[in-house]
């Protein structure tokens, strides 16, 4: 039995058990990225590859799809934390704030977004900004700068989490850590925790009509190993990006297959 | 400095009439005469853009008189610095914007030391105001004298209009600049604008909260911006001056002090709402570089009932009654 705990040492060890586990996300992360991280620093010379412009997804899954299929690499427990969110899902029970007052989609759920969205690279190079339709939300990803500390991550955690990224050749590898743990996975209810982390590889593929995401998803909270998912989105050159708010009539999704209800 | 090697000059002449005073938008006259690409200019513009986006050895050249106005580069951000109310145009003989009617001729933050102004009552005397605009204007103040608390759009969420997203206090404000766009990012709740550039408005722009802006540079120093298709669902500042789907508003983003300010002054022209064009504008002073260890999450929705000081009862903040896909 534990014994009794005055409210302040209650609040000390709570602080120590979050600071244990920042430490310890912090190792496995440093682990999970050493092939990348030397690079992050890396000058970025020569040509600036250009992936900016608009770009609309032609194809909507609410369930995240794994590289190779299946389920995402739940631990049990999670698992079962996923079932019942799915099931609350169907029951429209979920308490999914993205869905219900637009908060933030997080990572990687916006990769799915039937939105279009846009990448607007600063003609200075010290960042590239992704401006999603949906929930207008802006991921800012600050370009050849390191991750800020463990304990920046952990005291400022975000929906879009904090993103650095660099370019290796054609693709931008995007970084992104320090997320918080009021979103989903998907639209299907996918579990994480804040020890998730995300690496992005964006590239164009087919001659530059298509843009091409792998997302590799890092999250020992809920998983028993790092997997990944693939999105391509389609260049639109010709539409304009719209305004975006909570509850409001927006714009036609008929032209993307599997979105229900719209 | 980002530097343009060839001129872009817009000339209009009359762009818009009002049919009526119930919002139906009719576009009479366009006369965008040089907005359209010339030759020279596409070649002005193939080449900045050559310029930037692809050598990064590439040097500048001699600055010429018709200079690009840089207001992004090196992470900079900016910050409202005159207060959430706007302020007379110096030198502007008209009426000019609403103002407080405790505290005239000054910004209502300004004459209460920057204090956030929640209970400022509008002076409805001001002969901008048609009838209509007046007498709903006088029925808020009427609810605020009496202990109400008035709405603000972006403290319940909404998103800002033009030109009420230039009264978003506190939060940074990010220009992305680049040939053909540019983008206003404003840190509270993310919210974006996006401003065409050299291009005439759309036929059909529709109506949306941002409304259509279409813009060019003048002078070396300034960013003009033309915005039409605004919706009527927010007002226009924090007094509750309504408008209609007539509204045209013409900003121009001047950057001055050393490039450490921008004066924006703003015409607004709704014959739906109001008798006559009328002139306002707020100062941006430079934040503290670099944007990337500034641009914090600041997501409205996060607060529950917004930036927190709106009853409920007078406008419910965004939400979806079920998920929209």
């Amino acid at each position: 039995m534990m014994p009794e705990m005055s409210g302040r040492e209650r609040i000390t060890r709570l602080v120590f058990r979050l600071r244990a586990r920042s430490v310890a996300a912090s190792a496995l992360m440093v682990l999970a990225v050493t092939p990348f991280s030397t690079a992050v620093l890396a000058a970025n010379t020569g040509a600036w590859p250009d992936i900016s412009g608009k770009y609309w997804t032609s194809i909507y899954s609410a369930k995240i799809q794994p590289v190779g299929a299946g389920d995402p690499p739940y631990t049990a427990a999670a698992m079962a934390t996923y079932k019942k969110n799915m099931a609350a899902v169907n029951a429209n029970t979920l308490d999914d704030k993205a869905r219900k007052v637009c908060t933030p989609d997080g990572v990687p759920r916006i990769l799915e977004s039937p939105y279009p969205f846009e990448i607007v690279q600063s003609p200075d190079r010290g960042e590239i900004h992704i401006i999603y339709e949906l929930n207008h939300v802006i991921r800012l990803v600050a370009m050849n700068k390191p991750m800020p500390s463990a304990d920046e991550l952990e005291t400022f955690p975000f929906y879009s989490g904090h993103s650095v990224g660099r370019w290796e050749g054609d693709t931008l590898v995007i970084e992104t850590a320090g997320f918080n743990e009021k979103t989903f996975l998907d639209n299907s209810g996918a579990p994480h925790t804040d020890q998730l982390r995300t690496i992005e590889r964006i590239r164009k593929i087919d001659g530059g009509k298509e843009l091409e995401d792998i997302v590799t998803i890092h999250d020992p909270g809920v998983f028993t190993k790092d997997w990944s998912a693939r999105f391509v989105y389609q260049a639109r050159p010709d539409i304009r990006m719209m305004d975006y708010a909570c509850g409001e009539k927006h714009r036609d999704l008929s032209s993307v297959k599997g979105v229900q209800g719209h | 400095m980002l530097v343009a090697k060839s001129t872009v000059t817009f000339h209009r002449s009359k762009a818009f009439k009002a049919t009526n005073e119930e919002g139906i938008l009719s576009m009479t006259t366009r006369d965008l005469l040089g907005s359209l690409l010339s030759g020279s200019i596409l070649a002005g513009l193939l080449l900045w853009s050559g310029g930037i986006w692809t050598n990064s050895q590439a040097q500048p050249a001699a600055k010429p008189s018709n200079a690009i106005p840089d207001f992004s580069s090196n992470g900079r951000t900016w910050v409202l610095s005159s207060g959430t109310a706007f302020l007379k145009v110096p030198g502007d003989t008209g009426p000019g914007p609403i103002m407080d009617k405790n505290f005239p001729g000054s910004a209502f933050d300004q004459q209460r030391g920057g204090a956030r102004a929640q209970n400022r009552i509008a002076d409805t005397t001001n002969p901008i105001l048609k009838p209509w605009a007046k007498k709903l204007m006088d029925i808020a103040n009427a609810r605020v004298a009496a202990g109400g608390i008035p709405f603000v759009d972006d403290s319940r969420c909404w998103l800002g209009g033009v030109p009420s997203i230039l009264l978003f206090p506190g939060e940074a404000v990010v220009f992305l600049q680049t040939p053909k766009e540019v983008w206003i990012l404003s840190k509270r709740d993310a919210e974006v604008r996006r401003i065409y550039l050299d291009v005439p408005h759309s036929k059909d722009p529709g109506y949306s909260w941002t409304g259509e802006s279409v813009g060019h540079y003048e002078n070396g120093d300034t960013l003009v911006v033309d915005t039409i298709g605004l919706d009527d669902q927010g007002p226009l500042d924090r007094y509750r001056t309504p408008h209609t789907r007539q509204l045209h508003v013409i900003e121009r983003y001047h950057l001055n002090n050393g490039g450490k300010g921008i004066e924006i002054t703003f015409t607004a022209d709704d014959p739906g709402a109001f008798t006559m064009p009328w002139k306002g504008k707020v100062d941006f002073k430079a934040g503290t570089p670099p944007r990337s260890d500034h641009w914090e999450e600041d997501i409205c929705a996060d607060n529950g009932d917004g930036y927190g000081f709106d009853p409920d009862e007078l406008v419910p903040a965004p939400h979806a009654d079920k998920p929209e896909f």
